[in-house]
């Protein structure tokens, strides 16, 4: 049995916690955030009811709810809370799968004699965050833990197997790519056939579906069955080391910023728990003096304990710092051993030529295949300069 | 992976603005008046299947930088200019 944690609004929760805002009952949302763009985020059930959806603009949102109050993001709180929830249900002694900020999954199996029982389980998972208004759901396959999740409000919502076909049947088609992660072009797909609920889908031949929408709407089918599997990847112990530094005066300058950074940097390498491994990932966490948090982070591409590279591929990212920070603190993740040794002979740019295909193959990630193009003779003699030469993919 | 060749975009042509004089050489190239005419050729090919009739000056312009221009002779007046 899996069982979906879903902490509802989390965006507006951390905020609310960072701040008193207005009442419960008022109609709110999250934003705008300062680097993006001016929409709104995690709607509050008044705001809902007036029609305000997360990602809406800020323009129509405030057209639709003119007295919607508007809330400073926290993405760092928001972050630091789906946190919590994550290492308290490690500390339950039970493997946990998180699928963004605000959700995660378990899998049950290994602790229900250790706690005595699902009702025991459902109750210390409740209390992890008591004030959090977990919703719980519990399912033999993913998708259909993931949707009682959502369906569920004070009380956790078990469905059993017998009755899976009968509890997805209403929800709509949608859900798919918003929980299961299905290609929004399939649900869209589906729509436009008039398949609007998972029941529509579920009741459709397997054969059918792969013919028509391929793989990824086979999955679909699969999902809106309760077919989708009851195990999960569970993460792994989160292994990084922290260091937090409280200047006196706010950081507002980028040269208090740069060396803020290498202080903090330095620091955090000096950790001990670190021993000898070295951060693939880099982050800045900053409360600024607005009273929002704020942060940014850069992944590696290799492992590195070279601070000067650190503090480079942070720096980038640090400067659109939206205000004066009060308090910074730099965390260095996904600790692992060193990658890059040194050779005993000298080698004549073999180095260089390991930089730059290691360059070539994230360019081509991030970018696409063609994003790198090789010169190539086409008619070099050619009386027409433009024929002579073209560029094709690599 | 359809392995599709492009041309330069350093090397592909591009329109540009010539005066020419009466004798069809160029006077001025992009507002910049020609100080120098270097060479002068024609390109005439293609005639089986694209033709390609071009009227090629290699021109020194006012601050010294040299361009290489031509007149697309199948629509005379349209001048065409490589590089930057």
């Amino acid at each position: 049995m899996l069982i979906a944690l879903l902490i509802p609004r989390l965006p507006l929760q951390a905020a609310l916690a960072a701040r008193p805002g207005p009442p419960p009952s008022e109609p709110m949302a999250v934003g705008p955030d300062p680097l993006g763009a001016p929409r709104v985020d995690a709607p509050s059930a008044a705001a809902a009811a007036m029609g305000v959806r997360a990602g809406m603009p800020l323009s129509e949102a405030l057209a639709l709810c003119p007295g919607l109050a508007l809330v400073p993001p926290d993405p760092a709180g928001a972050r630091r809370l789906g946190e919590r929830l994550l290492v308290g249900v490690e500390g339950l002694g039970l493997p946990v799968e998180p699928l963004g900020a605000d959700r995660a999954l378990l899998d049950a199996a290994p602790g229900l004699r250790l706690h005595g029982g699902p009702a025991r389980l459902v109750a210390r998972l409740q209390g992890l965050l008591p004030d959090a208004g977990l919703r719980i759901g519990a399912a033999p396959a993913r998708f259909a833990a993931l949707a009682a999740a959502r369906n569920a409000r004070r009380r956790p919502r078990i469905l059993a197997a017998a009755e899976l076909l009968a509890a997805l049947a209403p929800l709509p088609v949608r859900l798919l790519h918003e929980d299961g992660g299905l290609d929004p072009d399939v649900c869209r797909a589906l729509e436009l056939v008039g398949i609007d609920r998972l029941g529509g889908l579920a009741t459709l031949p397997r054969l059918s579906v792969r013919d028509r929408f391929g793989a990824e709407g086979l999955r679909g089918w699969r999902m809106s069955r309760g077919e989708d599997g009851g195990a999960i990847a569970p993460r792994r112990a989160e292994t990084a080391v922290r260091a937090t530094l409280a200047p006196p005066h706010p950081v507002a300058t980028d040269q208090a910023l740069e060396r803020a950074l290498a202080v903090l940097v330095a620091d955090a390498l000096a950790d001990p728990a670190r021993g000898l491994r070295e951060p693939r990932l880099v982050r800045l966490e900053a409360d600024l003096i607005t009273g929002e948090s704020w942060l940014c982070e850069a992944p590696l591409r290799e492992p590195t304990a070279d601070a000067r590279r650190l503090v480079l591929a942070l720096l980038p990212k640090a400067r659109r710092l939206p205000a004066p920070a009060e308090r910074l603190a730099v965390v260095l993740g996904r600790l692992a051993p060193g990658g890059r040794q040194l050779s005993l002979l000298p080698t004549g740019g073999e180095e260089r030529d390991d930089r730059i295909g290691d360059a070539e193959r994230q360019v081509r990630a991030a970018v696409g295949p063609t994003a790198l193009l090789r010169i190539v003779g086409a008619e070099t003699g050619s009386r027409l300069p433009e024929r002579r030469y073209g560029l094709r993919p690599r | 992976m359809k392995a599709r060749l492009r041309g330069l975009p350093g090397q592909r042509p591009r329109r540009c603005a010539v005066a020419a004089g009466p004798d069809g050489r160029p006077r001025s190239v992009d507002g910049r008046a020609v100080a120098a005419l270097r060479e002068e050729w024609r390109v005439e090919e293609g005639w089986w299947g694209e033709p390609v009739r071009r009227r090629y000056f290699e021109v020194v312009l006012e601050p010294g930088r040299v361009a290489v221009v031509f007149e697309d002779r199948r629509r005379p007046g349209e001048w065409w200019r490589h590089g930057r």
